[in-house]
């Protein structure tokens, strides 16, 4: 560690263990090392730099203190702030003028803790999103930008067609991803698991007209709403029957596991393929 | 503004902000579930400040490891330490709890930690611990009038008292309260039992308390012997953790660091008065459901009934045996026809009060909050029945159960001994379900008599003697059948009262 750290961290476990009970004082101690040290090693020599790395300490503290700090080397963050506070703060806060970085760190520090009291899919569908966040002061548009098309309500599908289908192909974000169980965690996020390998989950985003996307490696997003879809689906080999109507799906013999949303999405994986099919029906 | 939007503008009014010299600083955290936090401070105790590998409170089906004749238990749900558990919930529920276990064991560095928990610094903590002893007074305990009051006053309402601090704490901790003296003990009595204490015409409310005692002894040896009705006032007890090598570790690095557990009490875990009065309320609100009431009701007959008391229905129970100063050992022998391995009224001298059943009811309760649950189960009161009977049932060692050698080790294990009476009296009860449904049936359709006339009511007494009879003459009288019995008898009466009214009515 440098002196700086040196000098900050003794007091900061000291801290910590004094303000909560399930402190983990070696987790900070790494975090502290790691992500504090690069932070030091980006901003050392410019103004104010130690009470910056004050500040920053004292942040990783509180998140280390109530639990929410991860260091998963898959980068599945559980959430944005802990994403923020490893990741994103040591690499980019020195792209933020000296001035202005405090206030840049308060304003991380409540965007993560308020997105801690939502429901846990809307976290990790944020942190999914931020992950190659470029700006730390453009943060809290951001999260407006990719929250809004799943925070707004959508009417329920009637089903009429015309469908699109749009192959998602899971291989590009993780090699050896195979598309299993897959449930509907908010309206427009479905949280997809993956076959072989436990704890390991992408996110899919569901907007109409062919935008639906793969959010990136996610920590399993929780919830499972069941809806209530107002069509008939039925697959058949290498195409789905929506109402009767045939929609054609190449590369899909027989799905392995599908589901069907009320604001009319249908999506299939297959047994043997990496792809995951998503059929919009407005 | 959109959805997201507003949300983001609420969050950037989190509590972090920046100071005058550039800092980030954080205001205190609002709004943790109360839950979390007493889970919280329950493994900060186990963790760090007691460190005990012990989990004697377990819930769930077990699965029995091992071949020989003493295999152990693993339940699928996660346990709990009873010597750090029942002091949490009595913090909660403001009851009363007894510590017990030799010298150095950490009776009372558990109560101390709890007087922290509730926001009392540690040098406050440290003066309200009152020390029991052979020559502590009344004025010690309570306080005493100012001196130049005493001279001034024309009549003892004008003496001022100064009353000890600690009698206006929510946390009350008494260490070796069984050094007390008996007129001292009895100045206890009426701050634990009612709340208040009273002095030259001068009365202190104490407010709503949680109440830590300690002693020595289980059973309240000590330098005086401890007076029934405050005994009677606790209402759980639990005994300290037996040594585990694991602690060495531990106190060597506390040895090393010259700093107490409680010194580090983490913030995050400070109760204060008005979280402690949510969570008190939280915890009343459980539910009960009635199957578990019944249950419990099922169980506390056992323990009054004797049959051998009287002849009479409603005397055959242990207080008719006690009242003649007989015991029930002298009694429960061979000329008693129930089945002493079935029936679980042999093992016991007495049956337990209503107060303990309240106490059982509320602990449970918390329980019940504590892990999460919606309403009380069976499981919460099993887990707390021996904590709360502990030191209100005795044994009756004659019994012919406890002649069988693998029933003697019960008599040294209270906590399975209750156990065990619970379960045999939850076996019971299954095994009984079919009989005492009739009974159950007819005490729900007479819940009210309104709008019956007399051939209906009538029709229903000639029912409730052939169930009567029928009961008496299928087989002995055990505690179970007494309790349908009684029920039957008084919905009996009930009827032959309301059947007066109706004919006085017609007259």
């Amino acid at each position: 560690m440098t002196a700086a750290l040196d000098a900050l961290v003794p007091a900061m476990v000291t801290l910590g263990q004094q303000r909560n009970a399930r402190f983990d004082a070696d987790l900070f101690r790494t975090v502290a090392t790691i992500a504090g040290g690069e932070l030091w090693a980006s901003i050392e020599g410019s103004p104010r730099a130690e009470v910056v790395l004050r500040s920053y300490l004292r942040l990783v503290v509180e998140a280390v203190g109530i639990g929410c700090v991860t260091l998963d080397p898959s980068r599945a963050h559980r959430n944005l702030l802990s994403l923020m506070l490893v990741e994103r703060v040591p690499a980019l806060l020195v792209a933020v003028a000296p001035e202005r970085r405090a206030h840049t760190l308060a304003a991380v520090w409540n965007l993560g803790e308020g997105l801690l009291a939502e429901p846990a899919w809307m976290n990790r569908y944020a942190a999914a999103l931020c992950v190659d966040l470029a700006d730390l002061t453009a943060l809290a548009a951001h999260l407006e930008a990719v929250l809004e098309p799943v925070l707004a309500a959508r009417p329920p599908s009637q089903w009429t067609g015309p469908s699109t289908v749009r192959v998602l192909d899971t291989r590009p974000l993780r090699d050896d991803f195979l598309p299993g169980a897959m449930h509907l965690a908010a309206p427009s996020v479905v949280c997809l698991h993956d076959r072989r390998t436990p704890r390991t989950h992408l996110g899919v985003l569901l907007d109409h007209g062919g935008k639906s996307a793969l959010l990136g490696l996610t920590p399993c997003m929780g919830a499972n709403l069941r809806e209530v879809p107002a069509a008939t689906v039925e697959f058949v080999p290498n195409a789905v029957k929506i109402n009767e109507r045939v929609v054609a799906l190449p590369w899909l013999q027989t799905p392995h596991e599908k589901l069907v949303t009320a604001t009319g999405f249908v999506l299939a994986s297959a047994l043997d393929s990496q792809r995951v099919w998503v059929i919009d029906t407005p | 503004m959109t959805q997201a939007g507003e949300r983001i503008a609420r969050w950037m009014q989190g509590r972090a902000t920046v100071s005058a010299d550039g800092s980030v600083q954080l205001a205190e955290r609002q709004g943790v579930a109360l839950s979390n936090k007493l889970a919280r401070a329950y493994d900060w105790i186990a963790e760090h400040a007691l460190v005990t590998p012990f989990e004697d409170i377990e819930f769930g089906p077990a699965q029995n490891l091992g071949r020989t004749g003493q295999p152990v238990p693993v339940y699928a749900s996660r346990g709990w330490c009873s010597f750090i558990l029942l002091p949490l919930l009595t913090l909660v529920t403001g009851q009363r709890l007894l510590i017990i276990g030799g010298p150095g064991r950490g009776k009372t560095s558990v109560a101390t930690l709890m007087a922290m928990l509730a926001g009392y610094p540690s040098e406050e903590v440290r003066r309200m611990v009152q020390r029991g002893h052979p020559q502590l007074s009344v004025s010690d305990l309570l306080g005493s009038p100012l001196p130049s009051e005493l001279i001034k006053a024309a009549s003892t309402d004008e003496v001022r008292v100064a009353w000890r601090r600690w009698l206006r704490l929510r946390v009350k901790v008494i260490d070796e309260y069984n050094r007390i003296p008996t007129k001292t003990q009895s100045a206890l009595l009426s701050l634990m039992a009612e709340g208040y204490a009273e002095m030259f015409e001068q009365v202190i409310e104490t407010g709503r308390s949680s109440w830590y005692l300690t002693a020595n002894d289980d059973l309240g040896g000590g330098t005086f012997e401890v007076i029934e009705a405050l005994r009677d006032r606790i209402d759980v007890v639990v005994r300290c953790t037996p040594y585990s090598g694991r602690m060495l570790d531990t106190l060597a690095a506390r040895v090393g660091d010259a700093r107490a557990p409680d010194e580090a009490l983490p913030r995050d875990i400070v109760m204060s008065p008005g979280e402690l009065d949510r969570v008190g309320e939280a915890v009343r609100a459980v539910p009960v459901p009635a199957d578990v009431l019944d249950a419990l009701g099922f169980f506390a007959g056992q323990l009054d009934f004797c049959t051998r008391a009287s002849k009479r229905i409603e005397f055959k129970n242990k207080d008719t045996l006690h009242i003649a100063g007989r015991r029930v050992a002298n009694v429960c022998n061979e000329d008693c026809p129930l089945d002493k391995m079935e029936n679980v009224c042999t093992q016991t001298e007495g049956g337990v009060s209503a107060r303990a059943y309240q106490s059982l009811l509320l602990l449970a309760k918390a329980l019940a909050w504590f892990r999460g649950e919606a309403a009380v189960s069976l499981d919460d009161v099993r887990a707390l029945l021996p904590w709360v009977l502990h030191d209100k049932l005795r044994a009756n060692a004659q019994s012919p159960f406890f002649q069988k050698s693998e029933h003697q080790v019960l008599l040294t294990d209270r906590v399975s001994w209750v156990h065990q009476m619970f379960d045999r009296a939850m076996a019971q009860r299954a095994a009984y379900a079919k009989a005492r449904e009739p009974v159950e049936r007819a005490r729900k359709s007479l819940a009210s008599l309104d709008g019956l006339d007399e051939s209906q009511l009538a029709r229903h007494m000639d029912g409730l003697r052939a169930q009567i009879a029928k009961l008496v003459d299928q087989g002995e009288v055990n505690a179970p059948v007494h309790a349908d019995l009684l029920v039957l008898k008084s919905l009996f009466s009930r009827c032959q009262r309301a059947l007066d009214d109706r004919r006085r009515e017609g007259a």
